[in-house]
């Protein structure tokens, strides 16, 4: 940033007269006294703040405003006396009761990237955008510190430190000498409860996702709130702070080297969703001319991964993910969450970690990761502790990040037991909850989840059900919307057309040129999930309830009871319709809407929910892990149990009696073991003696 | 905007259609001229003194060529017509206010004009910087600089000696 010349010292003597003329005499466009009703309502609001928008300040001194960047320490400080001059004037009791007001300037001209703050900037204003990743709890910093200082010639005073209109820094130093009696020697003993403290708060902002170069690692910098700012944010949020740029060591040993911090002085939290990629006009245009094409759905379903051979059920899915159906908040406070979670399980080699790179690159707001993650915090949120301070930090994970947007979690199998127990609220409540180490938070997650796990022997086993075949438990199975099992089984035409597109990619990588350019299939995608918001027509809704009520009434006409659909999947089904629409850019979800997500729907239990035994889709192999067949024999089998239990005068049923019983009545031996492991380790039986079985009363 | 039905135009082997209520988008000068005509109305918001205080504050902030920030498209006819507008309006409504906009607003923009005319000037000095901020230019600025650097070349041709062999 260039320093200004010609601006004089006479210019920073200025600064409190021109600051309080400013207060006083700038109007608006309407002509109205904006600052001083802003400070009228701050009076009466009982605030200590005045935020102050850049621009007006520019407009009425452009030097003072420059002046501000250049030296914002020395402005601040004759701003903030000339707000106390003018609230003294028009409101003096309250100005006696405030020890200090704050001007907090906002929305300075120009952000600078957190990766270009550099050592020309220490000492200046400052604006900054980015993640805030961790926040520690609130602690009280001493601004103004009461010593007493006791001799044996003098005996004991008391006195402020530093002298007035000095204010505590970093570290609080014990005073030279006594600045009553002057002398050195004695002891000098801090009084804190009669030293003035103020809120105080450490945070970490973190570049946005989408800032990142490829390859780099995310920058981050520490930034420190005091009084009214102190946990006016949380983790995970977008902030942009105002700040004046700072250093101290980086270590506690004494080297010549600093670390940047910012010493904030404004922080806003931003509101609206996905407002980081810019649409222009000229792109509203062309959004609007795509949308128009009848052949949207199909264009943009093509656009997916084109280098990628097939899958179009999964792409047709992903796209749907992207877009999102749409959430409702209920008025009793209830929310319905409209995005849409995608779990694709497959064999080594299908192109499932690509088809995620690909969606975290198109996805506004996407962020790729690993069921381990990268960070400490994981995938949900952890409270972790600073090596070098000592001090609890709250770290926000992926899912809090990519907050709004989408996360591609490849190798999801694999994640950390914690996130095992948070990713439930994740998912469904859209919230992350944590309570450790003293900080208590709820952090935002309105995260779609695409998500890609390895089966556990290897390879997918087709005569196993999906909660046998994936290191997941079934509550977290069931909170997917969809899933897609990606098996690779050979099939010598499917073989050569992989191979011949496969070979033709290298040959020629021209040839996968996707229908819609990735940048603006993003804006696309962008514009639709901020401005359309379709609602359900009556012909979907009658679409949807009859599919719903026919495949319900089949679990009634089979005989073993089979449930092929929960109310779980009836609202995937209005989400995937509205996300339908929303391809479109359509207000209304029409009957084609919700047609293609029954469509999906089917597909999805075609694939995932079909019960190996009796052949027929069971939603309780996702919801349960067990077919509803297989759920009937564990039942009768404890029945069996009992019986023997009772009649036996061991008071226990002997393995052969029940394994021989369960054969009479068409139940095999290997499901009466499973049935006996499922039931030993439930805690529902326990094995009184040597192969007998009692049940726990 | 288009607020009267109109014959279409054929500008550069182009038909545009103006059909009353449909927005449309133009080049500037062909808004302005249809202005003139009462055939369309410009619907995009104009300059105001907020949208010229921002843009001085990055135009001064720039030291080299390589600082220099690409302006909004027609910035310099947009921010000329408004001035003029604004001196208009002043005199017709006898507003000490919008004097003052109108002189705090001539007084940015001329600010502007010469701090870009400045790195202009530097970047003559190097054909790389010339390359590097071209995409950044005004079509005004653009004209000019490709005006100076010929004349400059021409000029360079005639005082030093011809290359011999």
């Amino acid at each position: 940033m260039q320093s200004i010349p010609g601006l004089a010292e006479e210019a920073v003597i200025d600064a409190r007269e021109r600051f309080h003329e400013f207060l006083r005499s700038f109007r608006d466009r309407n002509g109205n006294y904006k600052y001083r009703e802003r400070i009228r309502q701050m009076i009466t609001m009982g605030q200590k703040s005045l935020i102050v928008e850049y621009n007006d300040l520019y407009i009425f001194d452009t030097k003072l405003a420059r002046l501000l960047i250049e030296r914002p320490d020395e402005v601040l400080r004759q701003a903030s006396e000339a707000l106390r001059e003018f609230i003294e004037s028009e409101a003096p009791e309250y100005a006696e009761g405030i020890d200090r007001f704050y001007v907090r300037v906002r929305a300075l001209p120009k952000t600078i990237p957190l990766r270009r703050l550099r050592s020309e900037y220490i000492g200046k204003l400052v604006m900054l955008e980015g993640i805030l990743v961790r926040a520690t709890p609130i602690k009280e910093k001493i601004t103004k510190a009461v010593f007493m200082h006791c001799t044996r010639e003098q005996g004991c005073h008391e006195f402020e430190w530093p002298p007035e209109g000095e204010l505590v820094g970093e570290i609080l130093e014990k005073p030279p000498a006594c600045p009553v009696c002057g002398s050195s020697s004695g002891t000098f003993r801090l009084i804190p409860e009669k030293s003035k403290l103020i809120d105080w708060q450490r945070i970490v902002l973190q570049e946005r996702p989408e800032e990142i170069p490829p390859g780099q690692l995310p920058r981050s910098i520490e930034v420190v709130l005091q009084d009214e700012l102190v946990d006016s944010a949380r983790p995970g949020d977008r902030v942009t702070i105002v700040g004046v740029v700072r250093v101290r060591p980086d270590t506690a040993k004494k080297r010549a080297v600093y670390d940047l911090y910012i010493d904030a002085i404004h922080l806003e939290v931003s509101q609206k969703l996905l407002e980081e990629v810019i649409i222009t006009r000229e792109d509203e245009e062309r959004i609007k001319a795509l949308a128009r094409d009848p052949w949207i759905h199909k264009k943009i379903v093509a656009s997916i991964a084109p280098a990628i051979y097939g899958h179009w059920d999964i792409k047709e899915a992903i796209a749907l993910a992207l877009f999102g159906g749409v959430p409702k908040i209920t008025p009793d406070g209830t929310r319905i969450r409209g995005d849409i979670h995608v779990l694709i399980v497959g064999d080594p080699g299908t192109a499932k970690s690509q088809l995620l790179q690909y969606v975290a690159r198109i996805a506004p707001r996407g962020i790729y990761t690993t069921g381990k993650g990268a960070t400490a915090a994981g995938l949900t949120a952890a409270v972790i502790r600073d090596k070098s301070t000592g001090e609890y930090y709250l770290e926000a994970g992926a899912l809090v990040l990519a907050d709004g947007g989408v996360a591609a979690i490849d190798e999801i199998d694999k994640m950390r037991d914690e996130d095992r127990v948070a990713i439930h609220e994740a998912m469904e409540q859209q919230t992350v909850s944590i309570a450790k180490a003293g900080i208590v938070a709820r952090l935002n997650a309105r995260t779609t989840v695409i998500a890609a796990g390895n089966p556990k022997f290897g390879r997918y086993l087709t005569n196993r059900t999906l909660a046998d075949n994936i290191n997941l438990p079934v509550t977290i199975l069931s909170r997917f919307d969809l899933i897609f099992i990606l098996k690779d089984k050979p099939n010598p035409e499917e073989d050569r057309r992989v191979a011949r597109h496969i070979l033709e990619v290298h040959k020629d990588t021209e040839r996968v040129k996707p229908e819609i350019e990735p940048e603006l299939l993003k804006k696309y995608i962008s514009y639709a999930r901020r401005y359309v918001r379709p609602r359900l027509s009556q012909e979907a809704i009658q679409l949807i309830e009859d599919f719903y009520v026919q495949m319900r009434r089949m679990s009634l006409e089979s005989s073993d009871g089979a449930i092929p659909i929960t109310l779980r999947q009836l609202e995937a089904l209005v989400r995937l319709a509205e996300a339908h629409a929303r391809m479109a850019l359509r207000d209304e979800v029409t009957v084609e809407d919700a047609e293609a997500a029954v469509r999906l729907m089917k597909a999805f239990l075609e694939s995932a929910g079909l019960d190996i035994e009796s052949g027929k889709i069971d939603i309780d192999i996702i919801m349960t892990g067990k077919p509803r067949s297989k759920q009937e024999k564990f039942t009768r089998i404890m029945e069996i149990i009992e019986q023997l239990e009772s009649e036996s005068e061991e008071g226990c049923a002997r393995l052969k009696e029940i394994q021989r019983r369960a054969l009479s009545e068409g139940i095999e031996s290997n499901i009466v073991d499973e049935a006996i492991r499922t039931m030993r380790r439930d805690g529902i039986i326990y094995e009184k003696s040597i192969g007998c079985y009692a049940i726990v009363r | 905007m288009v607020i009267k039905d109109s014959k279409n135009l054929y500008i550069d082997g182009q038909s545009i259609e103006l059909q009353k209520g449909v927005e449309i988008e133009i080049p500037y000068w062909l808004a302005t001229q249809l202005v003139k005509e009462g055939l369309v109305k410009i619907v995009e918001s104009p300059l105001s003194l907020e949208d010229i205080a921002r843009i001085h504050f990055s135009v001064i902030s720039a030291k080299t060529p390589s600082d220099l920030e690409q302006l909004p498209q027609y910035f310099y006819q947009e921010a000329k017509t408004v001035i003029q507008e604004l001196g208009e309006r002043a005199k017709k409504e006898l507003d000490p206010a919008l004097l003052e906009e109108r002189h705090r607003m001539l007084q940015y923009l001329v600010e502007i004009i010469d701090k870009r005319l400045t790195i202009l000037l530097q970047s003559l000095r190097s054909p790389t910087s010339i390359a590097e901020i071209t995409s950044r230019l005004t079509p005004e600025e653009e004209a000019l600089l490709n005006h100076l650097s010929n004349a400059l070349k021409t000029w360079r041709e005639k005082i030093l000696p011809r290359a011999t062999v």
